[in-house]
């Protein structure tokens, strides 16, 4: 995030050089000084504000923290697992890794009206669990101030892994509890049933 | 900075930790050894060894700061100083406090963080103050130890059971034995010991060791499983030279049948054609080759890695002598254990695994096979009974365990008994069975001969574990027994672990692997020839009724397996697990693969009927079936029968209508194709307009539907070419697709589209109506 904040700042700042070396240096230390400062600026952001990648789930916007998202990818080859719950899309393989896929539309009980595309995988990933989430579509990558984020009143099963809703009608998930949700897990010796 | 210290120190206390089980390890072993040895030379060369171990211990923990260590070494190190100058000999009553001061180290080595806990400060001095007592060695003095050493009895030194062992009393003045730290006196000698010890440090007797480095063994297992990937990529390679050969027989079958008009514009073709034909069988050429040589060097690599993790089997019996004394000690029986060949190597994880099963053999055989010494020497036996313990290699890939001891063998009457009342053999078996069959039915679950059931053994469950483990390894273990003579355990094992094998099958759309190891055969059978017995579909090989999964049906697919014809060929594996043996009905039997298996990731820890995936040559991944759980299932389930199921479905699909679907995406695609199959149809899938068009040219279709937005070609453009083509002006194709403005419509059907639907507002039902309109 901050990488981006100073590329920013080089590109505006090309093309005035001045032909004066005293004054290049002034001109240099000044935007040193300044770099610095966005720098600090950056972190406060960060503070108060989300990164978030926005994807489409049955005609719904939803978002996922961005640092939560290792990579996002087209779904091309997928291995079906028979025996498992209807949230378990499949698994894919990336780079000789493999990774399970879920499907959320089952986890949040979303209509499966029309036709999913499930052109997209994304790959989240934290402490040492990693697993692909299928999307209809990825919209692209945000902030959004963390003021913003309403609280969700009602509550529904899918409530757990939703932080709140945007003024705009985002829906932000609450990524690490979906992550280390063990109700995301199929483990069929343990407990036979899962709740999905 | 602070924390850098401290992570600092970490990692010195983690590898003192690691030096100091080796040290460990190794007193114990010298303690043994001196314990068997009556030699005085061999027994001084081991006091050298050991002492020089108990010095390297005890500097290692001085650099870690751990005193207590510290402070017990230098009391062992100066009964051991004593001992090498002969001013005093070794006794039972040394080994017993030895042994329990090893106990003591080990343990506190084994639990380093909550050593405090489990290993007190105090323990450590009054160990030591044992210890050191042992350089006075009185009697009286003895007594005191066993008092403060919580009631713990020692056997009086003078009535030691072994007649070799001499007891002198030592002349160096007696010590206080409260003292924490070791007087002077010790300090001096064994300052003196060490120069002594230093100056043949140089000595020849060192080198000659093979050169080793030393790397953590997890590291070196994920070299391993690297290296083990790479029969992804020969795979891989092996594909790609399979799919170029593919290329160039359809190029140069083209090149034969061209017949064009314009002779020039021929000529120019066929010209281009000929050096691309050229060009591909070169670089064919070369792929083979590459293939051949990257094959030969991914097997040397996965060779040598696997040797690389071969150990000694030394290094995984290190506990074992000790084990035997302890527990013989604790039955009142004697036992001598000779280890024979532990310089074979085995790969480590075969070691880790083989350690469980070979304790419980050898309880067994300390347990029920040695007898009591009074009962041994009743039969001219020596009171004590001896293990043997061989290990031989007899093939390249191959090791032999022989584990024998000369104790009261195995009653074949009481086996028979047991086996009986377990209900594992009838009667009338019984009395036909040959010596070597009965005794391997002790490695059936629910068989003990022990009439008395200790915590030792005795629970009849053992055996059937120790035998499951080491096939599990890949191994095999047999029995021999005289009665009266002794027992045997013959246990071959891999020297390293396999590689995966796998037969790859298709049911439906879907691939599968089933483990080759699972797998007899492939057969081929008729509908006709299926049996309903018991309501259970069942087919005769080899003269016996054995039954039938129908395996799409077992594992949930969609796919429907329906008797159509009584001639229809089905395609089958014949499966065993364990003595129960199954047929598989597959759709296709496709290829044996060799791959690693991995794991179904984070979120799938435990699927039924699903052990794992491995990667094919393409980079698809492929679940592998659990034969042995599928059987297991299978025979839960009331029924499975779909013989029963009418045979009128035959007329029927002779009038089945065949419609292509086309769709990049898998879910779509096969959304659509469920949603059209159980609308009745058969249903043929392409991944983009190119596939679909060239499928159209092969076999007939009644409809297309497809998807708009697809790679290499897309929707409009391959309805638009079918339009074009005269043979296919009367398709009718169906446009399904994301694209909802007007302007996409209206294009679909200048194209030639006969319907368009919106995937957003798709239903079902739209679709099927559809279809019956259009056909």
């Amino acid at each position: 995030m901050e990488k981006q904040v100073i590329n920013d700042a080089t590109v505006e700042s090309m093309g005035t050089g001045t032909g004066n070396p005293e004054q290049d240096l002034k001109i240099l230390h000044e935007r040193a000084l300044a770099l610095s400062r966005l720098q600090d600026n950056g972190h406060k952001e960060h503070t108060d504000s989300l990164y978030v990648v926005k994807f489409m789930l049955s005609g719904e916007v939803y978002c996922i923290e961005a640092e939560l998202v290792s990579e996002v990818l087209p779904l091309k080859e997928l291995a079906v697992i028979p025996c498992t719950p209807p949230f378990i899309v499949g698994i894919i393989n990336i780079r000789g890794q493999v990774f399970t896929v879920l499907n959320l539309k089952k986890v949040f009980n979303l209509s499966e009206r029309g036709i999913s595309e499930f052109n997209k995988v994304m790959i989240v990933c934290h402490e040492n669990i990693s697993f692909g989430i299928v999307a209809d579509a990825i919209i692209g990558t945000q902030y959004i101030g963390n003021a913003a984020i309403n609280q969700v009143l009602y509550s529904t099963k899918s409530n757990e892994f939703i932080t709140g809703v945007t003024s705009e009608g985002l829906i932000v998930l609450d990524g690490k509890a979906l992550i280390k949700s063990k109700e995301l897990v199929v483990n069929q010796k343990q407990n036979k049933d899962n709740k999905f | 900075m602070k924390k850098k210290q401290e992570e600092f120190m970490q990692e010195l206390l983690a590898d003192f930790m690691i030096e100091a089980a080796e040290h460990h390890q190794a007193i114990v072993t010298g303690l043994l050894e001196l314990e068997n040895n009556q030699d005085r030379d061999s027994q001084q060369h081991i006091i050298e060894k050991t002492f020089r171990e108990i010095h390297s211990l005890k500097g290692a923990a001085r650099a870690v700061n751990l005193l207590e260590i510290e402070h017990l070494c230098q009391g062992l190190e100066s009964v051991f100083s004593q001992l090498k100058q002969q001013s005093i000999t070794v006794s039972k009553f040394f080994f017993d406090t030895f042994h329990s001061a090893m106990d003591l180290l080990g343990q506190y080595l084994s639990d380093p963080a909550n050593q405090k806990k489990s290993v007190s400060a105090d323990k450590m001095v009054s160990m030591l103050n044992e210890v050191q007592a042992l350089c006075n060695g009185n009697d009286t003095r003895a007594d005191a130890f066993a008092k403060s050493s919580g009631g713990k009895q020692y056997l009086p030194v003078n009535l030691s059971a072994e007649p070799k062992t001499e007891y002198k009393p030592i002349s160096a003045a007696p010590q206080d034995y409260k003292a924490v730290n070791p007087p002077a006196a010790n300090k001096e000698l064994s300052e003196a010991a060490l120069q002594n010890m230093d100056s043949r440090l140089g000595s020849p007797d060192i080198i000659g060791h093979k050169e080793t480095v030393r790397i953590s063994s997890s590291k070196l297992t994920d070299f391993f499983i690297q290296a083990e990937e790479l029969i992804t990529f020969k795979s891989m390679f092996g594909y790609d030279l399979h799919e170029l050969n593919r290329i160039g027989r359809l190029l140069s079958n083209k090149n034969r049948g061209l017949s064009l008009q314009d002779d020039q514009f021929k000529m120019a073709l066929e010209t281009q054609i000929k050096t691309l034909n050229d060009d591909i069988q070169l670089l064919t050429k070369n792929l083979d080759q590459h293939y051949r040589i990257f094959s030969r060097t991914v097997d040397d690599v996965l060779f040598r890695i696997k040797n690389a993790l071969l150990l000694p089997f030394s290094e995984g019996l290190e506990w074992l002598p000790k084990f035997v004394r302890d527990l013989s000690k604790d039955l009142k029986k004697e036992v001598q254990i000779a280890i024979e060949g532990s310089e074979m190597e085995i790969d480590r994880r075969i070691l880790e695994k083989i350690k469980d099963p070979l304790i419980h053999l050898i309880r067994n055989c300390i347990d029920h096979g040695i007898e009591t010494p009074e009962q041994r020497l009743k039969q001219n036996k020596p009171p004590a009974g001896k293990i043997s313990f061989k290990i031989i290699q007899q093939k390249s890939r191959e090791i032999t365990i022989i584990l024998s001891d000369d104790g009261a063998g195995i009653d074949r009457k009481k086996v028979i008994q047991a086996s009986l009342k377990a209900g594992i053999i009838s009667s009338e078996k019984a009395l036909n069975m040959s010596d070597d069959e009965v005794y391997n039915l002790i490695f059936y679950s629910g068989i003990s001969t022990s009439p008395f059931i200790t915590d030792l053994s005795g629970h009849g469950l053992g055996l059937a574990i120790v035998a499951e483990s080491v096939s599990l390894l890949g191994g095999s273990i047999k029995v021999d027994t005289v009665p009266f003579e002794g027992t045997t355990f013959t246990i071959i094992l891999p020297v390293t672990l396999l590689t995966f094998r796998g037969i790859l099958i298709r049911l439906g759309e879907h691939h599968f692997v089933v483990p080759t190891k699972s797998v007899d055969r492939a057969i081929r059978f008729k509908s006709s020839e299926i049996k309903s017995v018991e309501n259970k579909d069942t087919i005769n090989v080899d003269g016996v009724a054995v039954g039938i999964m129908w395996l799409s049906k077992m594992l949930d697919l969609s796919t429907k397996t329906t008797l159509t014809n009584r001639n229809e060929l089905f395609h089958a594996l014949l499966i065993h697990s364990g003595q129960r043996k199954i047929v598989f009905v597959v759709d296709a039997i496709l290829d044996e693969q060799e791959g690693v298996i991995k794991s179904l990731g984070s979120q799938l820890v435990n699927v039924r009927n699903v052990s794992g995936a491995t990667l094919l040559g393409d980079g698809r991944i492929v679940p592998i079936l659990n034969t042995t759980e599928l059987i297991e299932n299978l025979i839960n389930t009331s029924s499975m029968s779909i013989a029963n199921n009418d045979l009128n479905d035959e007329e029927n699909d002779k009038q089945k209508q065949t419609i292509l679907v086309a769709d990049d995406s898998i879910t779509s695609r096969s959304l659509i194709r469920n949603i059209i199959e159980s609308a009745g149809y058969n249903v043929k899938t392409a991944v983009d307009g190119v596939e679909a068009f060239s499928l159209l040219q092969g076999e007939h279709f009644d409809m297309v539907v497809t998807d708009v937005e697809m790679p290499r070609m897309n929707g409009f453009d391959l309805t638009t070419k079918i339009r074009n083509d005269k043979n296919f002006n009367d398709l009718p194709v169906i446009l399904v697709t994301a694209l909802e403005l007007p302007s996409d419509k209206q294009r679909g059907m200048e194209c030639g589209a006969n319907a368009y639907i919106v995937k957003s507002s798709f239903e079902q039902s739209n679709l099927v109506d559809a279809i019956s309109r259009l056909i």
